[in-house]
């Protein structure tokens, strides 16, 4: 299973979603490390 | 990308604030921590597995998709959901089930006040005690082979009840599918 990691400690909101979207065309599985219980991520919508 | 619809399987390493895996479409998100209000927020399919707690409103207005926290959540538990599963490991909080149109709500442990508050269709099962319902929800007896459906989707999610648990469970369900045109009847 392809993987890929997303480290969102340094990233905003916007950003981390904006990546998640574009690997999860490519890749089967995605991490995502330091989510410090940020908010509004990783939801599927467009606008975000 | 118009929203993550893609199949793919999302693994977050701690713990997610607001709105985590809102709006989702097949893809399956596992988070090892806490999550804050409304996860799983109006998904359509999918699976959302959080191991720790979560705030109000998980699994708001879902059609469809199997939402799991494996401890206590906030209030307002599946408010508006139209269809799925929320499964709760421990205890939900007040109004849970809000406006619930379809689906079901699992809680393994106690539900709070005014549980079911203007349920119109599905059922909340409740494996602790009921605090109080709210307008328009009744208390049933589950029916064996529910028992065994509960049996078979608890196992799948890692809970694992003993016999006498499954005994104790109930269902909340509407008392009427109309409760808002009614008169004097609970049928209106």
């Amino acid at each position: 299973m392809q993987e890929f990691t997303i480290d969102a400690g340094e990233k905003d909101p916007r950003e981390v979603n904006r990546t998640l979207k574009e690997k999860a065309a490519e890749y089967q599985r995605i991490i995502i490390e330091n989510p410090n219980a940020a908010h509004y991520r990783w939801r599927g919508s467009p606008n975000l | 990308m118009a929203g993550l619809t893609e199949p793919v399987e999302v693994e977050i390493t701690g713990s997610a604030g607001y709105f985590v895996a809102t709006m989702i479409h097949g893809a399956k998100v596992h988070i090892q921590g806490n999550a804050g209000w409304f996860p799983a927020d109006n998904m359509t399919e999918g699976e959302v597995i959080i191991e720790g707690s979560a705030g109000d409103g998980v699994g708001q207005g879902i059609y469809g998709g199997t939402v799991v926290v494996k401890k206590d959540v906030g209030s307002r538990t599946g408010e508006i959901m139209k269809n799925g599963t929320i499964i709760v490991g421990g205890n939900s909080g007040f109004m849970s089930g809000l406006f619930m149109m379809g689906g079901r709500i699992i809680v393994l442990g106690d539900i709070a006040k005014d549980a079911g508050e203007s349920i119109i269709r599905g059922a909340i099962y409740v494996g602790g005690e009921i605090e109080s319902l709210g307008k328009n929800a009744k208390v049933e007896e589950l029916e064996d082979d529910e028992r065994e459906e509960l049996k078979e989707l608890l196992s799948t999610y890692g809970f694992q009840l003993e016999e006498d648990r499954y005994q104790k469970f109930r269902k909340i369900v509407p008392r009427s599918k109309r409760p808002f045109y009614g008169k004097e009847t609970e049928e209106g």
